[in-house]
């Protein structure tokens, strides 16, 4: 099996609204806002879109955005399972339908009031008990008061601590490296207001090891993204950020978020199914990739992404962190837009907007001489990555 | 496809102690567990009777049934009682700061009735409910001399049947009522060899649901090697 879109498509324009924390309108205006807005930043008119891949947990229906966005006719629509998980899995499928013919502008969005509406943090606890598995899923762990993402993920970083000998500072320095980029980045909720180690120590406990400045934001806002393929990305306005591949990824013994069945918990084994695919179908390795996003909505988990990704050995990830290569001027700088932590939590895919921006050479903590960029998806879910890669 | 009847025992793969947001039906902090059961499954599960800062990857744990409702029961964990210990540690196998393993005393009316009496304690309080409440007390509870005397055992099943006690202090806190649980806890704080003794200083703590039930330090006269 190999990709075989690799560099043939490419994300021609992004569109966000403002990310806040109570927007005071409804998702479908900012989905159409942001959809709207990548048109307009890619030169297209939005008649000319005739895909839609958007992912659960989203709740504007392609059909009612297209409407309001007046697109007349749609070839190809989808919707990714796994929430953050498919951030980059709709490119994925975006890159598919466009390879395969079936649609020649493709929007993805998020839009959501994650943060005035329904809080996203809160997790499971009022989900009803149900027959059907994917309720029958959480009586394995709900009765125990296990019902959050954070304290789902937090399972996994305390083994890791054991395994590897990493400490909360370790997650501490994957916050402050990304409020560091979001203090300089107007966009982002916590512009101007950089942390420390010591704020970050200093946070209260939301599920032990897991501080309340290891988490990630909940935001209202939309962010979208127009994928095309490469060849008509040329006759439009922007510099395309060529999708060298993109790819999904679930792994043996896979479950929501609470993956604790494996013989070890300590990697993230569908991160590493989707880096083996991109580094086979792109021909790149972590020595082509100048700057990253890797998806952070708990700090814990980037540590083993990257591993997975081969940035370094396995459990070294605490010693990658330590010599401040995640930082602005280190190997690998690290959503040098704020991350989830610091700009905004679009589930991922205002991270992608800031990779195409990366290429762009637009972005406010621009990296220098940036040739290839990694993007990942929501980890201990099925998953998803890709790598955006300056136009040949 | 089978099954097996699982022994209940396991041990701490991995766990969380849950602060935020605060779900109704439990009680916070929440200590959360992922234990493999020696059967070499894993489980999400509850430790109870102990602190969040005494739990730690690999401790061994035992199953307990917890009710929530008439007709329900959830199975969760709590340390392992330890096993008596055969051979009497030397006084060089001890070092300042070494902790005793946890060990759970399930308070059942039994227990407490039956220690009273065996010790010749026959104060109402002690196994008269009634009387107990007529008193001021909430229920029947556990008397000085059991408190003592499981406080001396779980010292002895650490350091081993020729240990010497020289000496036994405890102080009594909250009190042992039915349907809870004790859990002992101890650690090495001193260590002494002079006037031809070798004595090590242990301090202890029994913790139930509603604080410390005992604290105290006991002196122990252990061989050398």
């Amino acid at each position: 099996m190999t990709l075989n879109y690799a560099y043939k498509c490419a994300i021609a324009g992004i569109g966000a609204t403002p990310f806040t924390k109570d927007s005071g309108r409804t998702p479908m205006d900012q989905a159409v806002e942001a959809c709207l807005a990548a048109c307009e930043d890619a030169g297209l008119a939005p008649e000319k879109v005739n895909g839609m891949v958007t992912y659960s947990a989203e709740q504007n229906p392609e059909i009612e955005v297209a409407r309001n966005l007046g697109i007349q006719e749609l070839t190809h629509f989808s919707m990714v399972h796994h929430g953050g998980g498919a951030a980059c899995g709709v490119i994925a499928v975006a890159c598919q339908a466009l390879y395969a013919g079936a649609a020649d502008y493709v929007l993805c969005y998020r839009a959501f009031n994650e943060r005035s509406w329904h809080r996203f943090g809160t997790g499971v606890q009022d989900r009803p008990a149900g027959a059907e598995a994917a309720e029958v899923s959480f009586s394995w762990t709900s009765p125990f008061g296990l019902v959050t993402p954070a304290s789902w993920v937090a399972m996994f970083a305390t083994r890791y601590m054991h395994e590897y000998g990493a400490t909360t500072e370790d997650f501490g320095r994957v916050s402050v490296a990304d409020r560091a980029f979001a203090a300089t980045n107007p966009r982002a909720h916590f512009y101007q207001r950089p942390i420390t180690l010591e704020d970050h120590q200093n946070s209260r406990w939301i599920v032990a090891p897991l501080r309340l400045l290891d988490c990630c934001q909940e935001t209202d806002g939309a962010q979208a993204l127009l994928v095309t393929t490469a060849e008509r990305a040329k006759d439009l306005q922007q510099r395309p950020a060529v999708i060298a591949s993109a790819a999904q990824g679930a792994a043996e013994d896979q479950h929501m978020m609470r993956s604790y069945y494996r013989d070890s918990i300590t990697g993230i084994p569908e991160m590493g199914l989707c880096a083996r695919q991109l580094y086979q179908s792109s021909g790149l390795t972590a020595d082509d990739i100048q700057t990253a996003i890797i998806y952070d909505h708990f700090t814990p988990l980037v540590l083993p992404q990257l591993e997975e990704f081969g940035f370094c050995g396995r459990g070294e990830a605490k010693d990658f962190i330590r010599a401040g290569h995640l930082e602005r001027g280190g190997r690998l700088p690290v959503n040098t837009n704020g991350g989830q932590l610091g700009e905004a939590y679009i589930h991922g895919l205002n991270g992608i907007a800031e990779g195409v921006r990366q290429i762009r050479g637009t972005a406010v903590n621009q990296v220098e001489n940036v040739e290839n960029v990694l993007a990942t998806a929501g980890t201990a879910v099925p998953t998803s990555g890709l790598i955006l890669s300056q136009p040949r | 496809m089978g099954y097996a009847v699982a022994s209940g025992r396991g041990t701490l793969y991995s766990h969380v102690v849950a602060h935020h947001p605060r779900v109704p039906s439990f009680d916070y902090p929440l200590n959360i567990g992922l234990v493999e059961l020696e059967e070499g499954v894993r489980l999400v599960t509850n430790i109870t009777d102990c602190d969040a800062a005494q739990l730690k990857v690999g401790m061994p744990l035992e199953a307990w049934h917890l009710q929530t409702h008439e007709d329900v029961s959830l199975p969760v964990f709590r340390p392992a009682r330890i096993p008596r210990n055969p051979e009497t540690l030397a006084f060089d196998q001890v070092s300042v700061g070494d902790e005793l393993p946890l060990c759970p005393v399930p308070l059942t009316p039994t227990l407490i009735v039956s220690t009273a009496i065996a010790s010749r304690d026959y104060q109402d309080v002690h196994h008269d409910r009634d009387m107990a409440v007529k008193k001021g007390s909430e229920d029947i509870f556990m008397n000085i001399l059991t408190s003592s005397g499981i406080s001396a055992r779980y010292i002895s099943d650490w350091a081993g049947p020729d240990a010497v006690f020289k000496n036994l202090k405890i102080r009594l806190g909250a009190p042992n009522y039915p349907d809870d649980c004790m859990t002992m806890s101890g650690s090495v704080t001193a260590k002494q060899d002079s006037r031809g003794e070798a004595v090590v200083q242990v301090s202890f703590r029994g913790q139930n649901s509603r604080g410390p039930h005992v604290t105290g330090t006991a002196e122990l006269a252990l061989a050398r090697r």
